[in-house]
């Protein structure tokens, strides 16, 4: 047999072999198929999976889910679009125009329910449901939502929800993500995604020509996320919210030992539940588009950077009598004006506070006294011991977006600046000014060692996830003497307990606290205000931290750190 | 002298191209009148139409150069292909988790589609050199040697379905070229017993989709879906099918890639056993006018070239209808002529004008 015709056999078989198994599929089978394909749609519904909660310290439910109800519509029901359409805006309260221009859409898939009105209220649902039997096309659909009760009074832990973007999507397609989806964009719910996010489940239901549901034929059970228990202290992360009334800046209160965060707040804030709602989508643009120029979502604690002021001279005087360039005997004469050069440096204190030691330097947060030994340390050594207790470094806290701020020194402006170091930068480094930038994270982390005997904690929120324990306490030990940071302790309880001292405002009845003020100048003419410390002195068990951004004085600072003191001890913390 | 050949121009094969060509168009409209949001399915039909263009301008060149010429050339050719091929794998776009496309301007081409036509061209000019010692066993070997690279490289990339329909065309090429017919048939028993070491070459996906073809329900809702609907979109055509647009299945959104590799499910569901045994003969009488343009001709470059190519385009049929109707698992040909994609369209054009061309220059006595 010629060889081209042995080929093109097999190639005709190939063409017998596929018309036979069309007449066997759409001939012989073909009714079955047909019947399939007639009464049995099959279509896949989606359920989406609840995300877990997140719980204070008590157990207390700070993020859940709650129930929303869409009233959806069947196109091929519908039957009288114009009765059903003034029908529901009138129940519903709702653009007729609108609702006609989304019914229009579910044209192209008449069979499956399509979404009309997103997160009816409960009432209106019952009402509806009610209203069935007169309009066969309307479904009430449930899902879970993400629910913030506590709105912008927790948002800085919390974080928000957004919409997954296309690109997310591509490259997560294969885990299981799919364009419903919605990630953490800030806070706990960005970096905890993973945990918080459920697996979504789905039904696969057959369903008749008219959209009838007659039987599920697969289940996929969904799997929910997991929930996060905290640190936080509902009663106190409030309470600190409102203390905040009218001003900006952050609060932040913790466990100087362990690093566990029972307070965290960031104004302004905003209210997460805008990212979840409907309707909402302006008011989202605006804040991501910072509309207001408030930086609303920027969480201040930690991405924030700002000039410390005098809080940092306890940083000052450790550095200073590590390197035994001062000691408790040496004192300075405050006569308020400090000459360098041709340079005047003012203290604070019109008139000034006299003679000083560094006890009393620290009480009263004499300038005068601080440039003097500033110029005694040097601006290296400065800069020596605030990395060593952590400025310019991130603190490891468990959220997105920490900034580094920044520790200056002759050998950074050298490379960084391609200058020399002034002397005079060192005056106003001493005393917390000039290109030194922190992080309010920063500051409640260094006063934490003086509390703690010395080391550096790793703030943390998340206690446990699931039933697991997660949290792992991380400590680092600094390289200074116990005895020194019990000197400047002294002084920082002195700022506090003795008359005159500038955070006198923060003093409690029975309880020493200790801390340290500060009123950092800025660019604009407002100051930012400072207090950090800890309580009680002898034996720590919580730190405070408040900023105000912008138009706050030290003492104004150590006020609401009173409040805040006090009210911890209400609910058992100190 | 192009009036002579011009005699010899085999106006059925052009015919039925076009028949075929413009039943693609009528089943893109159908099959993507229902895709809501993306695009119309006018700009389908219009992107469908430009690549006809572009295939149609590559076509006249390749149909007015003599093949011997392109014979000469082939090797560089292939080697060229090769080259872009290797290319696609590094700068190629990933679309389905195959890099299979490579970006020019605003259109994007998947080069394993060209290599099957530059195959059939080196491996002809390697088997009409060969003419006087084909029955030597080095041929078998030399014909491995060629088919290696390409088929190498568009496994890795990976795309199953070219690299399978390479494989006949070589063996149906070496077998007309006069090759011994039981080297021929073991050469097929030793691929066939190798095949499951390739098993673990395969990717997740392409393992599922095989798994699933021996057994679509377990995956109902995933790789298993495309199956069960795609059985039930031609079977519930019937005799007469349920009419152009009128195809529930795929009106519905049942169906998924019903404008590319399966749109063979939508042409059944509404035109029917009929309307598919009209498409199955129009493919049929290419290929037998192709068969005959093989044996008409004593140049063995021609014939070979003409086999090749013969296999090649029946193949992707069977192979893309047999999956559509579960008869062959799910490995990822397109239906030539028919499937939307500039790709496949343009090398199912250079397809049939070097066929022509073959035909139209053959040596006669």
């Amino acid at each position: 047999m010629n060889r081209t015709e042995f080929f093109f056999k097999i190639i005709a078989a190939g063409f017998c072999f596929l018309v036979a198994g069309l007449f066997y599929l759409q001939v012989i089978r073909g009714p079955y198929y047909r019947a399939r394909s007639e009464d049995n749609r099959i279509v896949v519904i989606p359920i989406a999976a609840p995300r877990g909660e997140i719980l204070d310290r008590k157990g207390r439910i700070i993020v859940d889910n709650r129930i929303a109800f869409d009233v959806c519509v069947i196109y091929k029901d519908a039957g009288d679009f114009r009765r059903l359409v003034s029908f529901l805006s009138a129940t519903l309260k709702k653009d007729a125009r609108k609702l006609s221009a989304r019914l229009e859409k579910a044209r192209g898939q008449p069979y499956t329910p399509t979404v009309l009105v997103e997160d009816i209220s409960r009432d209106e649902a019952i009402l509806l449901e009610q209203r069935r039997i007169d309009y066969p096309a309307l479904r009430i659909s449930t899902r879970p939502l993400r629910s913030y009760p506590y709105k912008e009074e927790t948002a800085t832990v919390t974080g928000y929800l957004g919409k997954i973007n296309d690109r997310e999507l591509s490259r997560f397609k294969s885990y299981g993500f799919t364009a419903r989806d919605r990630v953490g964009r800030g806070g706990l719910e960005k970096q905890y995604d993973d945990y918080l996010r459920g697996v979504e489940g789905g039904m696969q239901v057959e369903t008749d020509s008219r959209g009838r549901q007659k039987r599920i034929l697969y289940v996929q059970p969904t799997e929910p996320g997991k929930s996060l228990r905290i640190t936080v202290d509902l009663d106190l992360q409030r309470f600190c919210y409102e203390a905040m009334e009218g001003k900006d800046g952050v609060v932040i209160v913790m466990n100087p030992a362990t690093g566990a965060i029972y307070a965290f707040v960031s104004k302004p804030g905003f209210d997460p539940n805008l990212f979840v709602k409907s309707g909402t989508q302006g008011a989202v643009k605006g804040l991501l588009r910072n509309d207001s120029r408030k930086y609303q979502l920027v969480d201040r604690a930690i991405s924030g950077v700002y000039p410390p002021g005098s809080v940092f001279k306890a940083v000052v005087a450790m550095a200073g009598l590590e390197t035994d360039r001062i000691d408790t005997s040496l004192a300075f004469t405050c006569n308020g004006v400090f000459h360098f050069g041709s340079a005047v440096f003012h203290c604070w204190k019109e008139g000034g506070h006299g003679v000083q030691t560094l006890l009393q330097a620290l009480q009263h947060s004499c300038d005068i006294y601080f440039y003097n030994a500033g110029l005694r340390i040097g601006a290296t050594a400065i800069a020596q011991y605030a990395d060593r207790f952590g400025f310019g470094r991130l603190t490891g806290i468990d959220l997105p977006s920490e900034g580094y701020g920044l520790v200056p020194s002759p050998q950074w402006k050298r490379t960084a600046k391609k200058e020399a170091w002034f002397e005079g930068e060192t005056v106003n480094y001493a005393i917390g000014q000039g290109y030194l930038l922190v992080t309010p994270i920063q500051v409640i982390r260094m006063m934490n060692a003086f509390a703690n005997g010395g080391y550096l904690v790793k703030p943390y929120f998340v206690e446990e996830i699931g039933d697991v324990t997660f949290a792992t306490h991380s400590l680092k030990k600094i390289d200074v003497s116990l005895k020194n940071l019990a000197t400047v302790t002294k002084g920082l309880v002195k700022v506090v307990n003795e008359e005159g001292g500038t955070g006198a405002r923060a003093r409690l009845d029975g309880i020493t606290v200790a801390g340290k003020t500060g009123t950092a100048q800025t660019s604009r003419d407002k100051t930012h205000g400072w207090f950090s410390g800890f309580a009680p002195a002898e034996n720590p068990t919580i730190s405070v931290l408040v900023f105000i951004e912008y138009g706050g004085t030290g003492g104004e600072a150590s006020v609401l750190a009173g409040k805040i003191l006090r009210k911890s001890a209400e609910v058992g913390l100190l | 002298m192009m009036h002579r050949h011009l005699r010899n121009f085999d106006g059925m094969i052009l015919g039925c191209a076009a028949v075929i060509f413009v039943i693609g168009l009528v089943f893109l409209q159908s099959s993507t009148t229902s895709f809501y949001g993306t695009a119309s399915s006018e700009s389908f039909v219009m992107r469908q139409l430009i690549s006809l263009a572009l295939g149609l301008i590559l076509g006249l060149v390749v149909f007015s150069i003599d093949y011997r010429k392109l014979v000469d050339a082939a090797y560089l050719l292939y080697g060229l292909s090769l080259f872009i091929l290797m290319v696609t794998f590094f700068i190629g776009e990933r679309r389905l988790g195959a890099t299979r496309w490579v970006q020019i301007g605003m259109f994007s081409f998947q080069p394993s589609e060209f290599v099957k036509i530059t195959f059939i061209l080196a491996l002809a000019a390697f088997l009409g050199r060969r003419k006087e010692y084909i029955q030597s066993t080095a041929t078998i070997a030399g014909a491995l040697l060629l088919i290696g690279p390409a088929f190498a490289l568009i496994v890795i990339q990976p795309d199953l379905g070219t690299a399978l329909i390479l494989v006949p065309a070589m063996l149906a090429m070496v077998y007309v070229a006069g090759v011994n017919g039981r080297m021929v048939a073991a050469l097929m028993a030793g691929g066939i017993c190798v095949s499951p070491f390739f098993w673990h070459l395969l990717k997740a996906y392409q393992k599922k989709r095989l798994l699933v073809f021996l057994n679509p329900d377990l995956d109902p809702l995933g790789a298993g879906y495309t199956i069960i609907q795609s059985k039930i979109a031609v079977g519930s055509g019937q005799l007469f099918g349920k009419g152009w647009l009128a195809g529930t299945q795929s009106q519905l959104n049942f169906l998924p890639e019903r404008h590319t590799d399966f749109i063979f499910s939508v042409v059944g569901e509404e035109w029917g056993f009929v309307g598919a045994c009209v498409l199955l003969a129009l493919y049929f009488v290419i290929l037998y006018r192709g068969i005959r343009i093989a044996e008409m001709n004593y140049d063995l470059y021609g014939k070979v070239i003409a086999v090749g190519l013969v296999s090649l385009l029946g193949f992707q049929v069977i192979v893309n209808i047999g999956m559509t109707i579960g008869l062959l698992p799910v490995v990822g040909v397109t239906l030539p002529f028919i499937s939307y994609g500039g790709s496949s369209l343009v090398v199912s054009i250079l397809n049939v004008c070097l066929l022509l061309n073959v035909g139209m220059r053959r040596s006669v006595f």
